[in-house]
């Protein structure tokens, strides 16, 4: 099988610019994907891979009962518009008896800039091993964010702590509606005693249905910091850590933002900086703790950060469909199209595309729980650049095309 | 005057699977090797399978698609009945156990060309140990993996001959299973149906020997 690259430049309907190539793009995920659908494996033996976030997440092809139709969203790459919410199933539950429907979970919701064709700003050399876009132009309109800035953040108003050390981790679980790359953060801090080197890290978030949120095991990217610098009162420190490797944040996924002070004690901790909302909270920060092994997460407690970073400007993401599925002896074809519209005011660079596409899973804990990650399955480089004016649309679309 | 005709030496690592894709292709290296009695290999080929058929591209565009059960995907199945399909936790499953030869990895003694609409094998060898018959072991894969240029995973069936006489293997294909859409009927178990994905004519055949196994590797590939 081979497919063919089709990328159109149109303005008010008229057909600017045409360039038409193999794909060189099917990757490592396509595979990953297929083989839990050949293999069948079940929610006790799920198959681990790296999503588009870059953390490691076991899926499989379970579904629960005998009456929902089996479903599950894996390989599915059909999307709708941007930021329209796709419920992509990976469980079902029961909402009384004898009726039956998927469960939403924040793992079940993706907005469609999530999956199908997405475009890109980046020049790495494509790799069989690809997970994600180089660097993904996010749905929007927004214009490039240059130089490093404030994006997620929650600032003011602190009138308390919390206090991290040895065990006791502590982390704020961001939600971003918007992409950017994540390469610094900024936490409101200080010190008792002697806390140690503290460790900052970002981590993706895996939900269930019956109990809280849980950070992922392996950090995205970690680094260290001096706590015995930090100041021992007010008016504390905005210390700022930068990422080694930035993080490039996609919006629709949790991720948080961790805090820990391994060598620290009860009397040698660092004092996290936080606001007691008295159930006034944000919709898409909150707190998380974990103790030893037990999780817990309040909305009412808003640890101040803040998240620095930049990031491209946006196109508008249309749907993705697929169509024109025509098959005459020894030939075979079908289209998957996604127009992107620039309504950024400036102009952009498109430079890479690709297609990302759904894995779900199921809870063994929690039979009628589930939900969908999304994984990287093909990139392509797109050389020369192609750049889209404002007011354009680029139409890309993937051909697949089979002969015996 | 007498032309003299020399060739130069040259070391090197052949790696046939790359030599056999085009940059950007997507398919599946079929490795095919006959062991005897007492485990030592008595043949083995490695040639490019050239035959994904069109229940391969349906059943792709029905999971990339999702495909809805009101709106379902009719499919030509192994039994050459057309079935209304949907997406499905089942899509694609190949994971067949020992002696089942309905699915997964699958082997015949056809020797007529593919052609895209083939939606079986020509004539299926069936499982056990009477006459014209092979013994199908379960279907195992290989993990997933990238190196280089290639990302690839596999999947591995053994057929071994019980039968007291030489079999020859012409033909191989990949059944899949897929739900079928029942949408006024969600109470039903019974609605899997099985779809060729995949067949590969081997030029010559195989021969498999009474007490030899033939193992059958299809390394589904992409080469960037």
């Amino acid at each position: 099988m081979r497919t063919l690259l089709t990328l159109d430049r149109i303005k008010d309907g008229t057909l600017l610019e045409r360039r038409r190539n193999w794909s060189r793009s099917f990757t490592r995920g396509l595979w990953d994907l297929l083989y839990v659908a050949h293999a069948q494996l079940q929610a006790a033996s799920p198959y681990p891979c790296i999503d588009i976030i870059g953390a490691e997440k076991e899926i499989d092809s379970e579904s629960q009962g005998n009456r929902a139709r089996y479903y599950k969203s894996t390989l599915r790459i059909a999307a709708p518009s941007g930021s329209c919410g796709a419920s992509l199933v990976g469980g079902y539950a029961s909402i009384n008896s004898g009726t039956y429907a998927a469960k939403h979970l924040p793992h079940s919701i993706l907005p469609g800039e999530c999956f199908g064709i997405q475009v890109g700003g980046g020049s790495a050399a494509v790799s069989p091993g690809d997970r994600k876009l180089d660097r993904k132009i996010y749905h929007g309109t927004r214009l490039v964010i240059g130089a490093t800035q404030d994006i997620d953040y929650f600032d003011t108003g602190d009138d308390g702590d919390i206090e991290v050390y040895g065990t006791r981790e502590y982390g704020v679980i961001i939600l971003p509606t918007r992409g950017y790359r994540l390469s610094a953060v900024q936490l409101l801090l200080y010190r008792e005693g002697s806390p140690g080197t503290l460790t900052v890290s970002v981590r993706g978030i895996r939900f269930n249905y019956s109990s809280y949120p849980q950070m992922e095991d392996d950090d995205i990217v970690s680094v260290t910091t001096d706590g015995d610098t930090l100041p021992t009162t007010a008016p504390y420190e905005w210390r700022e850590v930068t990422f080694p490797t930035p993080v490039d944040v996609q919006p629709g996924f949790p991720y948080v933002i961790r805090l820990v002070a391994p060598s620290g004690t009860s009397t040698n901790s660092v004092h996290w900086r936080r606001k007691y909302g008295a159930g006034e909270y944000h919709p898409r920060y909150w707190f998380i703790q974990k103790t030893n092994t037990y999780y817990t997460t309040s909305y009412n407690y808003q640890p101040m950060f803040r998240a620095r970073g930049t990031a491209l400007a946006e196109l508008e993401y249309g749907g993705c469909e697929i169509f024109g599925l025509n098959i005459a002896n020894p030939n075979g074809q079908f289209n998957i199209r996604r127009l992107f519209r620039n309504e950024s005011g400036g102009i952009i660079t498109v430079s890479e595309c690709g297609i990302y596409s759904i894995g779900s899973f199921r809870m063994v804990s929690d039979e009628e729980a589930g939900g969908v990650y999304s994984f990287c399955i093909g990139r392509d480089l797109i050389s020369p650049v192609i750049n889209v004016l404002n007011g354009e649309d680029l139409a890309v679309t993937y051909t697949p095309q089979i002969t015996v | 005057m007498d032309a003299k005709v020399k060739a130069a030496k040259k070391v090197g690592i052949k790696k046939p699977d790359c030599e056999l894709f085009l940059p950007g292709e997507v398919g599946a290296v079929l490795e095919l090797t006959v062991k005897r009695k007492d485990g030592s290999v008595r043949e083995h080929r490695v040639l490019k399978s050239k035959s994904y058929v069109r229940q391969f591209l349906e059943l792709l565009l029905v999971q990339m698609n999702m495909v809805s059960e009101t709106h379902p995907m009719s499919i030509r199945d192994t039994g050459n009945n057309v079935r209304e399909v949907a997406f499905s936790s089942y899509t694609f499953g190949c994971n067949a156990p020992i002696g089942d030869d309905i699915y997964g990895l699958v082997v015949g003694s056809g020797t007529t060309a593919p052609t895209i609409d083939d939606h079986a094998l020509e004539t299926q060898i069936a499982h056990g140990t009477g006459g014209g018959q092979i013994q199908y072991g379960d279907v195992a894969f290989g993990l997933p993996t990238a190196t280089g240029s290639v990302s690839h995973f596999t999947l591995t069936r053994d057929f071994s001959n019980g039968s007291g006489a030489t079999i020859t293997v012409n033909e191989i294909a990949l059944y899949v299973r897929a739900l079928g859409s029942q949408p006024g009927n969600y109470y039903s178990r019974d609605s899997i149906w099985v779809f060729m994905t995949i067949r590969d004519v081997i030029a010559g055949g195989i021969d498999v020997l009474n007490g030899e196994t033939l193992t059958v590797n299809y390394r589904q590939q992409a080469t960037i």
